[in-house]
Parts: structure tokens; sequence; C-alpha cells
């Protein structure tokens, strides 16, 4: 027979008893709807977690560890420039860094204005990764010296010294009318100032770059390179040990503060394990969270989708048991059209191709169904729904064309495999039942 | 006129085992059927005619002995697929009750053997339609069996059983269902198209005229041959 032949008749067969397929039909329909709605839920929270990693941006790759460096004991851990360097050879680590802020601010003077600048030291090279970016000039490099990367918010911090406390002025404050003040293009004097002045020398510090953007750690924070940092933090410990006012730890017994960025963020909650096992305790990252409440819904949509799976086993059964009725009735049909001449394949094929046409047809009209129920859900049933579940918005529901087409070919798939044995049955039947009177 | 010999059954025994019991629905028949020849297998009921049919048509296997087709074939030895391939190209069937599809129309029902010999649709439904106009009823070809009479059945049944241009006919009990004025039109009707395309018809019945319309008439009793009487002097002529 040829395939057109076996597909005309085939369909003829089909709508003979229209009743009965259109039984089996919703059985695959329900089906059908009930494995794709499931698995559009867990496509829905997929999707939102999409969204929150992206929303995180850079941030999502990073890890922030803090270490105690204030009470002592035999285990602590020390985080020197060995450790970093360790750090930075991980598997799945891109950069590691210290962040160290000095303990006081920096003054810094420019003609009759000055500012109290918060100053940290960090490696040049993890500044990218940190979503620091310039407006103006550049970002540290390693070979920089004394220079600085300024906050954002740089051109309000410069102050008259008679308006030097007054918080409540607004930016610009009396030197609106020197707009264009401009701390890139020479060195400018900066001391640490405690009330009285440090001994020693005021440093000349040259600004490269101004900061971009509006996130607390690029607005009034400004970055110079660690190992600069590291050397005024040893100057004022000096002058304060002079003055017998010093107490706590000092920078050379390591690092308090870590930022660890890893390649990407799937590979975070690896290195962050890596970073624990190192002993380091306080090892914090946004996608950890992120990740558990992903575990969490994960039990739910499996839940769902088995539930699917049971729904679509149900309506196999359904096919199957169609299948075996029909050939049951027609088994003196199938004797005649052996006689005149029915091969076993063409049998075979007339019977799979029944199966594969109820699976199909229930597999379309599922689909169907499928984008009407999540549209209601996603309206009308989504901020119940919503707090049910994961209490976060956007769709509930999300049927992405990969999904559509996964529905369909599960319901084919399930009225051929579902066929296939009643089609085998179908094979046997002897050429004899043509003559049998019944 | 040299006689061609289609099928050939040589010492052909069919035993049926019954519980304990064994029946024995044939015993070592040999037989010779002629090309272009109309056959009656006559006897009483349950001497074994359909048995001695279905063998030769390959729907049954023989416990014993063989039967040849056109001197080459043996049928009992064929596998399925052979034998479906046989049934498509050689052989015809008339059914006592005529066995149409009930979704496909005459037209269809009268296709069918083309159908599974792949011929494209113009060339079968032209060659059905041929047959239908043939056995009378090309003004129904649209109607499904359930909205025919018997007899109409009848025609579409003999219509799709010489549609394939098949070499031999096989008819059991053709008209046993159909009243005597019907049983002459289709007796008529399939002799005639077995004559024309000179094919061989091999027809079971009880009905002593119909052995009338034969060349020979085969006595079958207790699955024995009794005895072959060649009656083509007696035989009607059809017009
Ligand atoms: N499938 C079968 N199983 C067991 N016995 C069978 C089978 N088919 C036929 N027989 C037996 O074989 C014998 C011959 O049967 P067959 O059908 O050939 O008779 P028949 O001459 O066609 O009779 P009728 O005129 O009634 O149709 C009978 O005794 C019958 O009971
Ligand atoms: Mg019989």
């Amino acid at each position: 027979m040829r395939i057109f032949d076996v597909f005309s008749m085939a369909l003829r067969n089909m709508f003979k008893r229209k009743v009965r397929t259109f039984l089996t039909v919703l059985g695959v329909v329900i089906g059908s709807v009930a494995i794709t709605l499931m698995m559009s839920l867990g496509v829905a929270v997929n999707l939102q977690h999409q969204q929150q990693i992206e929303q995180l941006g850079h941030r999502a790759n990073r890890i922030n560890v803090w270490v105690d460096t204030w009470s002592t004991g035999l285990n602590d851990i020390v985080v020197d420039d060995d450790m970093v360097a360790s750090i930075n050879a991980m598997p799945g680590v891109r950069v590691a860094t210290p962040i160290f802020t000095l303990w006081t601010s920096l003054t810094f003077t420019h003609g009759p204005y000055m500012a109290d600048l918060q100053i940290r030291g960090i490696l040049p090279e993890a500044m990218p990764y940190m979503g620091l970016n310039v407006s103006e000039g550049r970002l540290l490099t390693d070979d920089d010296d004394f220079n600085i990367v300024f906050g954002s918010a740089i051109l309000t911090q410069f102050r008259h010294p008679r308006d030097r406390w007054n918080w409540q002025m607004s930016p610009w404050g009396d030197i609106s009318q020197e707009a264009t003040l401009d701390v890139l293009s020479m060195p400018i004097q900066a001391f640490v100032d405690f009330g009285m002045e440090m001994p020693g020398r005021p440093y000349m510090i040259e600004g490269v770059g101004i900061l971009d953007g509006m996130e607390w750690e690029a607005q009034t924070i400004s970055y110079m390179t660690l190992d600069r940092v590291v050397e005024i933090q040893r100057d004022l410990e000096r002058f304060l040990l002079s003055m017998g006012s010093f107490w706590g730890t000092s920078v050379d017994d390591g690092f308090s503060e870590l930022v660890v960025i890893a390649e990407n963020a799937d590979a975070v909650s690896h290195v962050a394990e890596g970073l624990r096992a190192l002993g380091l305790e306080n090892v914090w990252y946004d996608m950890e969270w992120i990740n558990q409440q992903r575990e969490s819904t994960e039990s739910l949509q499996n839940l769902l989708s088995a539930i699917g799976a049971v729904a679509l086993f149900v309506a196999a059964i359904g096919i199957a048991n169609t299948m075996v009725m029909a050939i049951y009735e027609r088994r003196k049909e199938i004797g005649v059209m052996k006689v005149i001449g029915a091969s076993i394949k063409d049998i075979r094929r007339l019977f799979l191709l029944e199966a594969a046409m109820i699976g199909a047809l229930g597999g379309v009209l599922g689909m169907a169904l499928s984008a009407l129920v999540s549209y209601i859900m996603n309206t009308v049933g989504m901020p119940f729904l919503d707090n049910l579940i994961w209490g976060a918005t956007g769709d509930v529901s999300v049927i992405p064309p990969w999904l559509y087409m996964l529905g369909f070919g599960f319901s084919c798939g399930v009225g051929l495999i579902s066929g296939f044995l009643p089609a085998r049955r179908a094979t046997k039947i002897s050429a004899l039942e043509a003559i049998r009177t019944s | 006129m040299s006689k061609e010999i289609v099928v050939e059954l040589k010492n052909v025994t069919k035993i049926y085992p019954m519980g304990d019991e064994r029946i024995v629905a044939l015993d070592g028949v040999s037989l010779q059927f002629e090309r272009g020849k109309i056959y009656c297998l006559l006897g009483v009921s349950g001497s074994g005619k359909s048995t001695l049919l279905n063998l030769i048509a390959g729907l049954e296997r023989p416990t014993n002995g063989t039967i040849v087709f056109k001197g080459r074939h043996s049928i009992d030895k064929m596998s399925e697929k052979k034998l479906a391939t046989f049934r498509q190209r050689y052989v015809g069937f008339v059914f006592q009750s005529y066995n149409l599809m009930p979704t496909l129309t005459a037209l269809e029902n009268t296709t069918l053997p083309l159908i599974f010999r792949r011929i494209p649709k113009r060339t079968r439904n032209k060659k059905a339609m041929e047959m239908l106009r043939a056995v009378g009823l090309e003004g129904r070809w649209r109607h499904k069996p359930a909205e025919m009479s018997g007899g109409q059945q009848q025609r579409v049944s003999i219509a799709r059983a010489f549609v394939n241009e098949p070499e031999i006919v096989f008819a059991d009990e053709p008209t046993g269902n159909l009243d005597t004025k019907t049983t002459i039109e289709m007796m008529n009707l399939i002799c005639k198209m077995a004559q024309v395309h000179n094919q061989t018809l091999i027809l079971v019945t009880h009905n002593l005229e119909l052995s009338r319309y034969c060349d020979e008439v085969i006595h079958i009793r207790d699955g024995k041959i009794e005895k072959i009487e060649d009656v083509s002097a007696d035989k009607i002529e059809i017009a």
C-alpha cells in the first residue's frame, strides 16, 4: 500500500467510531495538557531564576569573604598575599582580591577646597569584574603608584573648609561656580587627618579616573592599589603606636575582607565550597539564595511533572484499549484484507497509523488547550498561585515553542507506542477469519 | 489445444486436531485444474469443500502433500509475504457473505486489491469503474455497502475479485444468500467474466443446478474425491 492510502484508510477507520475515538482523544488531550502545563510551571520558575541572575549582573559571579582578624586563636586563618595567590589559582576563580579599607579617611586639598575620602586598596585586575567602570580617565593598573580612582560623587565631596562638616549642604556647596574643578590633571596633596595632623609626608596623589554609577561601591569610595594603601596604613600604625593609642591587629596580620570573582554564575557555588574548605567561614554570595530557592521549587516541579506523566500514561492505556477493541471488531475485515492481498506490513501500518493519529490529534488539541489554560493561569489565576508557590513576579506558566513541540511529540509517541502491540496482534489474525461465519 | 495446468494438488491431506480426536477434512486428494475451465466442487456439508478451496488459495496449509501453482511454486511453502504477493497477482475471491469494507464506497471496495498492489489512484479508479460497469453498478460507485442490496453487494464483490485480472477465481457458495433469480444473474456474471479473460474458476456449492455452468464437477465425500464428471457438453451458453 502507498503511504497516502494507508493514511486515508486509517483516518476513515478512526472516524467510524466517533464517540469512542472522541473519548480516546480526550484522554490524550488531558494527558498532554497535564504534562505540558506542569512543565510550563517549571519553565516559568527557571525563567524567573534566569531573570534574577541577570538582575544580579556582575554580582552573580561575586563571593564576599570576611575574616575575623580581631579575636586571635590557634587555628585562626590568616589571609596574606600567599593565601590570595593560592585562591587566585583555584579552578573556577577569575580573580580574587583583598579589599583593604584604610582605617581613616584621607583628606585631599584642592585650592581652597578639601575632601575627606574613604580609601580602598584593591588588586587592579579585579576592578572591572566588580562592576567598577570609569566615566572619565581609566581604572587602576598594576603599574600605578600613588594613583587614585575617585568615586563618582567626588565633585560633591570637595567643600570649602567652613562648610566642611555641614552635610546638609547641597552638592557643590559654594564651589558651584567652579564646576569645572579638575581632579585628574595634577597630583593632589593628601594627608591623614585626625583633627590633629599626622607628621611626616603629605602624600602626593594623582587622580587617573572617576568611577561611573550610583552603586555605593562606586559612589563615595575611592580606590588605590593595595600596595600603596597598605603602605599608608603602615605609616598610620607607626604614628598611632608612637602616640600610644594603637590597638587591634595590624594590616600585616592579614586582611579581613576578600572579594572572589568566579568565572561564571554556575561556578560560584563550587568556588565557595573551595573557600570554605580552606577554613574560611564567612563566605557569602548572592547566588546562594537563588540556588536554594531553585532547589526548593525543584521538588515541587518534579512532583507536578510526575502527575503529568501519570495522566499521559493513562492516556496511553486508553489508546491501547481502543486499538485492541478496534482489532477485535475488525477481525473479519482484517481477514478479508489479507485474502485480497494485504501484506502484513500493510496491516501493521494501518493500525499503527490509526493509533498515532489518535495521539497526534490529541496532541494538537492538547497544545491548543494548554495555550489557553496557560493564558488563563497567567491572567486570572496568577495572583493566587504566585503567593502560594514562589511569591515572585512574572508569568506562572510559560510554554516556549520547544515545549509545544515536546508536548505534541509526546502525544504522537504515546500513540505509536501504545499502538505497537495491538498492531502486532492485528498482523497475527488469520486470513481464515474472512471465511468464518460469526 | 494443449492444456495448461494452473494448479495441481498432489496427495493433499488436511487434519484438524480437535482435542484427542483428529478430524480428517481432506484425505489424500490429487487434482489438476486447467486454465480457462470452470470447476464445481460438489458435496454434502462437512465433506471438505471449503477446506480444499482454502488450501488452494493459501489461506491454510496442508498437513501433508503439496499444492503447485503453474508447475513452479508450492503454495503451501510460501512465506506470508510471498502469499500476499501471490494473492495480489493471481487470486480473486468471491465470498458467500460479500465481505465488503463497510467504511469504503463501492468504487473503493473494488479498488482495494489494486491499492494493496500500490497501483496509482488514477489507473486503479479507471480500472475499477470498468469493472463496476461490467457488473452493472457504475451508477452506484459512490454507495457504501450498507446502502446496497445483497445482490448489489455481491456484484461489487465480483468486481473486486476480477479487478486485478487474476488467474484463478475462488467462489465459496457465492449465491448462498441470494434468491433464485439473483443467483442466476450472479452465476451468469461470474462465469462470463471468467470466460472472457480465460480465467480458471473454482466454485463451491450444494446446488446441483449450478453445476450446469461448469466444465467439470468434482464430487467430494468425507474428504475424498468421489468422482470427476465432465459436463462441458451440457454447459449453459452464456450470452
Ligand atoms: N478450523 C477447523 N477446525 C476443526 N475442524 C474443522 C475446521 N474447519 C473445518 N473443519 C472440519 O473439517 C470438515 C470439512 O469442513 P469444510 O468446512 O471443508 O466442509 P464443507 O464441505 O465446506 O461444508 P459446508 O458445505 O457446510 O460449508 C468438517 O468436518 C469440519 O467440521
Ligand atoms: Mg463450506
